[in-house]
């Protein structure tokens, strides 16, 4: 399970939140947890909003990311 | 192995001199995970530095021997995989894989064989190299057809090569109370927020991180524990570690940071 999160100047990070482990992913896309967040976002893994919302349109989101 | 040295060529056996091997940490030297030996990896899982358990996970036993003393293991199921980065394979054409003991290994999707194997790779892709059970040790990828002795490079070397892919910074906190480790100069960004940028060993690409354990944000006056750090804008050799959740602070104020607790840890990978 991925969270979107706020970052350091309070809008949305480029980066997610792997929820296993806490660890922040980069949008960068040679970053491979990044092209596997995508993946298995895509394949059906949760995405939670800022809130903790599970996020229903997340396969635009992905699509919207570099 | 004949060395030609001309004003046209250049040296024409260059796997004959130091830096020929394209395997990172191939005599095992480098743990910086703390894999412990037997223990199950799933697949994508890290042991020694650029190490991973295979597609259906892997598991190997060793005994470390001094610092930068290679170490044979033994995969006692599955297989592990180093993904040699692209950037390091920049001749293409034929390699050849060479290690010593049982197991058999494999050059991307080529078949199993035992030390010798040779395979193509085209130049600048990511290629896998993997070994299934039995001893293994002393791994060596080089280019052309012929396998030579093993490259042994300084230990600081073979660690700086690791680290372009993974690093941690594990300010065990050895010296009981009040000898914290201090990890850096913060500050407060406002009363709420304190903040520090860690700098780290260049990396591959922009870094995933992830914290754990307790840092403080202190003053003489004033300091506060934080179990949980959030990280933005990672690049390939800086990252803003920031709490929003903070109390009392003075904007502006510079802040001493310290590990606060035992095995406190910040990774940082770019691992491929």
């Amino acid at each position: 399970m991925y969270k979107q999160y706020i970052g350091a100047d309070g809008s949305l990070a480029n980066a997610i939140i792997r929820l296993s482990d806490n660890a922040c992913i980069p949008f960068a896309t040679d970053n491979t947890d990044y092209q596997t967040f995508k993946k298995e976002v895509l394949a059906g893994a949760e995405l939670q909003d800022a809130d903790g919302n599970v996020m229903t349109d997340a396969s635009a989101y992905i699509a919207s990311l570099p | 192995m004949p060395v030609i040295i001309d004003g046209t060529n250049g040296v024409s056996t260059p796997n004959t001199f130091a830096f020929k091997n394209r395997i990172i940490d191939g005599g095992f030297t480098i743990n910086q995970r703390g894999y412990t030996s037997g223990t199950s990896l799933s697949s994508g899982s890290y042991g020694h530095d650029r190490w991973k358990g295979g597609a259906s996970g892997g598991t190997y036993t060793f005994t470390q021997g001094s610092t930068g003393v290679n170490t044979t293991i033994t995969i006692t199921a599955g297989s592990i995989i180093q993904v040699i980065e692209g950037a390091n394979l920049p001749e293409g054409g034929t390699y050849v894989l060479s290690w010593t003991g049982t197991a058999q290994g494999k050059i991307g999707s080529g078949s199993f064989g035992a030390s010798g194997i040779t395979g193509t790779i085209t130049a600048g892709t990511n290629t896998n190299i993997e070994f299934n059970t039995g001893t293994c040790g002393n791994v060596q990828l080089e280019v052309g057809s012929t396998a030579t002795s093993f490259d042994y490079r300084p230990y600081g070397t073979e660690f700086d090569l690791c680290r372009r892919y993974y690093e941690q910074f594990n300010y065990t906190n050895a010296g009981g109370a009040n000898q914290y480790i201090t990890s850096g100069v913060g500050m407060a960004w406002t009363g709420t927020d304190v903040r520090i940028t860690l700098s780290y060993y260049p990396k591959r690409a922009s870094a995933t991180c992830a914290f754990s354990g307790t840092i403080r944000f202190a003053t003489n006056a004033l300091g506060q524990n934080f179990t949980s750090m959030t990280f933005d804008n990672a690049g390939v050799n800086t990252v803003l570690l920031f709490n929003g959740s903070a109390s009392g602070f003075t904007a502006g104020q510079a802040q001493q940071v310290t590990a606060q607790a035992a095995n406190t840890l910040i990774s940082v990978n770019a691992e491929l």
